[in-house]
Order: structure tokens, then sequence, then C-alpha cells
């Protein structure tokens, strides 16, 4: 006797379920800020300056504080401003910066990732400002981009919980505390 | 033999158990190397957790299902229902404790065990071990910044040009790995660094240049940054000058490492004492994943389990339903195992075969009775012979359609009747049962005997036999009577006598009475004028006489040749009503004071006939009748024609029928024999040629008293040319001869 063959799982009500599941599960809270964003053509190359601001929350900043490692990733992208929703970005590049806590000095440390650059601020403010200063990066060549074509940057910045350690993690997953983002700051540019 | 569909269904079963199943219990797995350290598994979590989330709420969905399905068996009292929901509950009795108690202590064993990681003596002893190197770093500061207010102080230019150049020297006399000379507006006025390579010092913090241009002195520890050695920033303003000094000691290797190892281990203590509770969380999470994941394969298993166990006693239930209502081809589905309960299953079955067989047997050897029942029932229905079968007790059992022809009585309401109740449903039945008694009380004996039987119709003769019934061990278990009416074929074997008696009378004696004739003729032409009136007178009246018997004689010789010598018919087709009706349009005119009544109402309806025979049947007939009721006073003779359609073939009925004194009763059945009559002037061969020409004609003629007196006399002959419908046939009851 097949004790399952009764049973008929209406297929497309479990795929929304589990959409509204994911959805609601991965909404981030945008928290985060991104302010005077900015792009300048200089020596042939776009730049872009930007300051984000990050509200982290007080389960973020009790993690911080007990000597957790709190890691953002700014994401930068460029694209043909009429593109589809297919069409492969120009460019599509992260940058990611680690905020650490250090009791012996009693600083914070403030580390490029990408560049192993690091730096010491005595306050968290100074700290979380210099986390998201963004100067001076360059993200196109002008030869990438065809000229009278509009293109639209973006920056967009949240939190890594892929960084955090890893029985942190779950809960990071599971808690909206943790999933903290940005809007997409967009402008346009027309090389 | 296993049903296949049935195997198919299990393993079914067992695939998507193990479908579902195997893959939780892998993703599970997953999960909990996902929570511990895996850092590439930790970014499934969340897909992992959902599958599981999704397979655990699709098992209980199964269990739902099978628990609401086995409520409503177990409400319907379904077979096996009770026993599968007791299996269940033992089964679930069996598993639940000890997963409960698995359960409980692994949770306290967890909380115990990451609880103790984290000792409050390992703590209170980091913080004192960073509480001391900070100390011994204060101590460390303290000195640098008194040093580098040594060094402020004793700069006495006023100069920037000539400061700039007296740092080159003051950092040889310092230990400083740095000197930079900053004015209030931060600006670097001059520096000075022991590597030569390093020209443009870092430029110091705007928050720094505040606190010391707000008169706090800062000595500051610098971590290793970029892989380089800790460093004590420290900056001092002069208290006359707007100008501040920043000096970068590197402390030693040794003071740097410890610190570095102290500093680091306490963040990783912290962030570990930190974790506990998410890994606590993680653990408790997967355990309480596991816990459901056991307990619902188990509450699942017991119901797969349960139901498999019981699946043979339900359907062995319902096979014996289904043979208490008379179904025996329904076979038990024989489960893929080789155990006690598949033993008892094929028993079951092959008990079902051989019942079906016998039952097949049975429904065989039934028809082939009822096919032998039917063929000897036609062979009997279609026998001209009579037979009647009796049992020991002398009931009848069978008779066939020619018995009651014979009888004229309907048997199928006396059949299982005994024989004096038989004896007396007819008269005919009573003699005949009487002379037949003691032949069917002797069981195995052979008897013979020609019976004759007098009725209200006449004479009856029955060859009848009497033979033992045998069943198959030869023992009599009852009697076979088979009788044939030989009346007719009695009668023709008369007729042929007489015909045979006709013809040599008309040889022996016609060929004397001609001599006879002539030789008295002779005598009296001779003799008579010779002899004297007297004797003349004599002689006269005796050869007249002679003369007269000899014509007398010729003509009953004649009367016999004619009925013994065969007939040569010229038949045609004539319309019966007119050939009829021209017969009687000879006596309709001298019936006188007897009344004819004529009745003629077959229509066109035609016989294939010889006219002049046939007339000869009806003069007679009619002339018989008319003689019968010559003496009456109110004589009435009634002649009437129609059709008789009640039997296979389409009859024409002709009925002469008088008022006279009728047959007597001892005549009846030989009055159309010759020399039979009640006439005294008849021959005694009218009806019997009547008889013969209607016989050649291939009609019946039957002689008959009427009930209210008279005699009543009926042809049948078959007609041809008939028209339907016709009127109805209306023959008064009569017996056939």
């Amino acid at each position: 006797m097949l004790y399952c063959k009764k049973i008929m799982f209406p297929e497309k009500t479990i795929r929304q379920l589990v959409l509204v599941i994911m959805l609601l599960w991965w909404t981030p809270v945008m928290a985060f800020v991104v302010e005077q964003a900015s792009s300048r053509l200089q020596d042939g190359a776009y730049f872009i300056d930007a300051a984000v601001n990050y509200e982290f929350t007080d389960t973020v900043i009790e993690a911080l504080e007990n000597g957790v490692p709190i890691t953002v990733d700014i994401h930068f992208q460029v694209r043909r401003a009429d593109a589809w929703i297919w069409e492969k970005d120009i460019v599509d590049m992260h940058r990611r910066r680690q905020l650490r806590y250090l009791p012996l000095s009693e600083s914070y440390e403030v580390t490029d990732i990408d560049n192993k650059q690091i730096k010491l601020y005595f306050s968290r403010l100074a700290a979380i400002d210099a986390l998201g200063a963004v100067k001076n990066v360059k993200v196109v060549d002008d030869s990438q981009l065809e000229s009278g074509e509009i293109y639209l940057m973006e920056i967009r910045s949240t939190l890594d919980i892929e960084s955090l350690p890893v029985p942190l993690r779950p809960r990071a997953y599971m808690s909206s505390d943790w999933k903290l983002s940005s809007e997409w700051s967009q402008w346009q540019i027309r090389p | 033999m296993a049903d296949p569909s049935l195997n198919r269904s299990s393993q079914s079963g067992l695939f998507l158990l193990l479908l579902v199943l195997l893959p939780l219990l892998v993703s599970l797995h997953l999960m909990g190397s996902a929570v511990q350290n895996s850092d590439e598994l930790s970014k499934l979590f969340i897909p992992l957790l959902l599958f599981n989330i999704m397979g655990l709420i699709v098992i209980l969905v199964l269990i739902f299902t099978n628990l609401v399905s086995l409520l409503k068996q177990y409400r319907r009292r379904d077979p096996g229902s009770r026993l599968t929901l007791r299996m269940v509950l033992v089964f679930l009795m069996l598993s639940l404790p000890p997963v409960a108690l698995v359960y409980y202590y692994s949770i306290d064993f967890l909380h115990e065990g990451i609880d103790s990681w984290f000792d409050v003596e390992v703590d209170k002893a980091l913080d004192n071990s960073l509480e001391l190197g900070k100390v011994s770093l204060d101590l460390i500061k303290r000195q640098f910044l008194r040093r580098t207010k040594q060094l402020i102080d004793d700069l006495e230019d006023n100069s920037e040009t000539a400061m700039a150049v007296s740092l080159v020297d003051m950092l040889n006399r310092s230990e400083a790995a740095e000197l930079v000379l900053i004015n209030f507006n931060g600006r670097v006025i001059g520096s000075a660094n022991m590597n030569p390579e390093i020209i443009v010092p870092d430029k110091l913090d705007n928050s720094f240049i505040q606190q010391v241009r707000d008169g706090g002195d800062i000595a500051s520890i610098m971590p290793a940054e970029n892989q380089e050695p800790m460093q004590i920033r420290v900056v001092v303003r002069d208290d006359i000058r707007p100008i501040m000094l920043q000096a970068d000691y590197i402390i030693s290797e040794e003071i740097s490492e410890l610190s570095n190892t102290i500093q680091e281990a306490l963040v990783r203590y912290k962030e570990l004492a930190f974790l506990r509770q998410s890994l606590k969380f993680n653990f408790s999470l997967t355990l309480v994943l596991l816990l459901a994941f056991v307990v619902l394969a188990a509450v699942w298993a017991a119901f797969y389990s349960a139901r498999k166990l019981v699946q043979p006693i339900s359907d062995i239930a319902a096979g014996t339903r289904a043979v208490a209502a008379g179904d025996y081809e329904k076979l038990v589905p024989l489960q893929n195992t080789h155990d006690e309960l598949s033993f008892l299953v094929t028993s079951f079955n092959t008990m079902m075969r051989r019942i079906a067989m016998a039952r097949d047997q049975a429904a065989r050897s039934r028809r082939l009775v009822e096919e032998q029942k039917t063929y000897l029932e036609t062979v009997l229905g279609h026998l001209s012979s009579g037979v009647m079968v009796f049992d020991r007790d002398l009931c009848l059992q069978t008779a066939n359609r020619a018995a009651e022809f014979i009888f004229n009585t309907e048997l199928e309401a006396l059949l299982r009747k005994p024989l004096d109740v038989i004896g007396n449903s007819s008269e005919l039945l009573g003699l005949w049962a009487e002379e037949i008694q003691v032949a069917l009380n002797q069981e195995m004996t052979e008897w013979r005997e020609e019976i004759t039987l007098y009725g209200k119709n006449g004479r009856l003769v029955l060859l009848t036999r009497v033979s033992p019934l045998l069943d198959a061990a030869g023992r009599a278990k009852g009697r076979v009577v088979v009788f044939d009416d030989v009346t007719e074929l009695m009668q023709a074997q008369r007729n042929a006598a007489w015909g045979e008696v006709a013809r040599r009378l008309a040889h022996e004696i016609k060929n004397p009475l001609t001599p006879i004739q002539l030789s008295a003729e002779r005598l009296r032409h001779k003799y008579l004028k010779k002899m004297s009136e007297e004797d003349a007178k004599v002689l006269d009246k005796a050869t007249h006489t002679i003369v007269q018997q000899v014509d007398a004689m010729k003509s009953m010789v004649n009367a016999f040749s004619d009925y013994a010598k065969p007939s040569k018919l010229e038949t045609r087709p004539l319309i019966f009503d007119d050939l009829v009706q021209e017969v009687l349009g000879l006596y309709e005119a001298s019936a006188d004071n007897r009344q004819l009544e004529i009745s003629l109402n077959s229509g066109s309806a035609s016989v294939e006939a010889d006219p002049v025979r046939l007339r000869q049947v009806l003069h007679n007939l009619i002339k018989n009748a008319f003689e019968a009721v010559a003496e009456k006073t109110q004589a009435k003779v009634i002649v009437r024609t129609c059709i008789d359609e009640s039997r296979d073939h389409r009859s024409l009925i002709l009925e002469v029928l008088d008022n006279g004194d009728g047959f007597e009763e001892d005549a009846l059945a030989t009055v159309f024999e010759p020399y039979v009559t009640t006439k005294i002037r008849g021959t005694g061969l009218g009806l019997a040629i009547v008889k013969k020409i209607i016989e050649e004609h291939g009609g019946v003629i039957t002689a008959s008293n009427r009930d209210n007196g008279g005699a009543r006399l009926m042809v049948r002959l078959p007609a041809i040319n008939v028209e339907t419908p016709q009127l109805q046939l209306n023959i008064e009851p009569m017996g056939e001869q």
C-alpha cells in the first residue's frame, strides 16, 4: 500500500509560500544611507566619491564591542541606462571593509580588505565615518564606455553576514538586526 | 505467486519513504556542519533550514493524512484498522520515550558543555592581563610623554626653519623613530624620521590636533599597522609657541608581541563568549530539527510498518467476507516476504483456488446434466410414443407431450403426484393406471401389454411397455412406462384385411354370379312356355327371385370392390364452400319438414381434391344425417364449415351434425369399419368408404355423439389459399376416432 499516494501537494502554493518566506527572511533593513555620491572623470577614468552613513543596530555594536569584526560590502555597478535586465553590467565591483575593536588600545581598526590597508581610530564614530568614506575609487575607464550613451552608476552598501564568525551566521540570517543595507544610489553619466 | 502490483506499490511506498527521509537526513547533517565550523556550508544554512522545515512539514502532512485515514477506517470498523491503530500506538510508546530522554540529556549536556568552555577565572585572568598590559604601556607612555615634553622645551628657536633643522638633531638624541613639528592649524613645520626613505610624515588626525590645542597632551598606543611594530605616539604642545611636537616611539619587539598576544587572546575569548548564546541556539536548533525528524520518521515508520504487517490479515479478512458472499475469485495479494503471514496468505489462496475449481467443476457438471436433460426432454417431446417415469413411490417424475396428447390431459400439474392421484384426473388415465399398477409394483421386471381402453371419445388401444429405471449401481430407482397409441394402426390393419376380403369376394363370388343369372334366365326362357300355367308361375317367380338376388349380390360385390381397389384421384384446387353449397343445393329442395341449417365460413379457402370423390363423401354424410333424423318430428341437420388455425397448419373443418339417436357407445369405435351399420338396408360400407376417401386426401374424419343428443361427424382437410383472418373456429368438444 502506498500511503503517500493520496497526498496532493499543491506545487504552485508551496512555491508561492517559499517565495514569501524567502522574501520576508531576506528583505534587508535600510539602515545605511549613501550620501553625496558622485563621479568625476579624471585621467581617462571615472572615480566615485561618496559617504556611506552606517547606522548599526545595538546588536551589531554589541558584537563589535565583544571583538566580533564587522564587515561591510560596498557594491559598485555601471550599466547602460536603457539596458535590459539580463544585459551584463559593464562594471560590477565590490569593495569590502572591516571594522574591529582593539581593547588594549581601546581603539577601532578599519581595514580595507582589498588593499590590506589598516587605519586606527580612537572613537567609534570616527571609525564608522572612515568605514563609509569612499574617495577616489576608480570604477571604469572612459574607453569602456561608448560616447553619447547614457550610463547608470550605482552604489550600495550592505553588512556582510558571510564574513561574520560561523556560529553567529545562523542567527544573523534569521534576524533583521543583521540584515542591514542601503538603497541603491544612482546617477547618470554621458561620456 | 506474489501480486506484482502489490509489490510495486509496496516498493513505491518504501522508495518514497527513502526519497523523503534520506535527503532530509543528509540535509540535517549538512546543517549540523553548517552551524559549526564550515565556512562553505554556512552559506547554505538558510536553504538547508528551509529544506529541512519543508521536509518535516511534508512528513507531518503524510502522518496527518495517515492518521485521518486510519481513524476513518477505525470508525467504519474496516478489517485490520483496530490492529493497525494498536500497533501504531505500541510503536510510538516504544520509540518516543527513549528519543525524548536522549533529547533532554543532549540539550542539557550541550548547554553545560558550552558553558564549561568559559570559566570565570579565565575571564578574570584575561581581564587582568589586559589591565597589566595597559598599566605597563601607560608607564612607557608616561615616560615617552615626559621625554617628548623635554624635547619641545629644549627647542629654543623661534624660527620655523631653525626649529625644523633642529629636529634632526633632536631625533638623534631621542629614542623616537619620527619627530614631526606641527603648528596649531595642523600644518607640518618640519619632520625627521629614522627611516630616510620616509620624507612625508603621516598626517596627524584632526581629533588629536584639537585635543592637544586645547591643552591636553596625548600619548597613545598605535598597534601594529600594516605589519609594522607597535608604536606609541606622543603629541605635546609648547607652552609658549603655537606649535606641537609629535613623536613616534617604537615599542620593544618583546613588549609589542606580548601585548598583541594578550589582545588577540582577549578578543578571541570575548568573541567566543559573545558567540556562546549563538552556539547554543545553533546546536539546539539542529537538535530540535533532528528530534522532530526522528520522531516524525518514527511515527511514519510506525504507520508504514503497522499497515504492512496488518495488510495480509486485512486481506484475508476481506477474502473470507468475499467467500461468505459467494465470490471465490478473490485472491489475497501475496506480500513479497517469506514469513508466517506469507504462508497463511498462500494457504488461503490455495484453498480459494480449490474451492473455485470445485465450484467450476460442479457448474460444469450441472450444465452437462442440464444439457442432457434438455436433450432428453427434446427427444421425449418429439417422440410419438408417450413416456412417463415413476419413482420408487410411484410418483410421476416425467411425462412427455405425446403422453399428454394420447390421454388428452395436462400432465405437468400431476408431476410428483402418486399414481392413484394421477388415475383420478381422467377416466382414461384411471383405466390405464389400473392396468399397469401390477407391472409398476414389480421393480425389476420388463412388462409389455396391449391395453384397450374405452372412453367417451371411443376406443383407445395403447401398446404399453414398463421397464425398470436403473441407477449407476444397477439398482432400480423407478419405472419407465412407454406407450404407443396403436388404435389407428390396428384400424389400418383391419381396413387392409377388409380390403383383402372385398377383393376376394369380388373374385370368388362375382364370377359365378353371371352364369347363375344366365342359367336362371335360360331356364325361364326355355321351360316357361312349355310348362303348365301353375308350374310356369312357380318357375317365373323362382327365376325372377334368382335374377333379382344375383343383381343384389352383384351390387354388393361391386360395392366391396370399389372399397377395396386403390383410388385414382384426379385432384385440383376447389373452393370448399362452393363444393359444399353445390351438394347441399340438391338437399335443400327435398328437406320438407327436416330443417337444414347451413353455415359456410371458410370463405375462399380451397382444398386440393378430386371433386367426384369429395362429392361422394358429402352425399354420404348428408344422406346418413337425413336418414338418422327420418323418424324425428323436429329433425335438424346442421352443415357448417370453418378454418381451424389453432394448430401449426391451417385446416378446413366440415361438420355434419344431427339430432338423431346418435351412435351406440359400443359401436362408436368401429363406425368407420366395413360391415358396421345400424340401418336395415345398409351395406355397412358407407362410412368406411368416406373415411377411405378422406384419408386419401390427407384428412381425418371423426365421429362422436353430441352432448345434447345426436351424431357429429367432423372432417378435417388441409387447406390452401386461406385468406386471413377467418372466422373463429367454433367446434363442439369431441374425441378423435
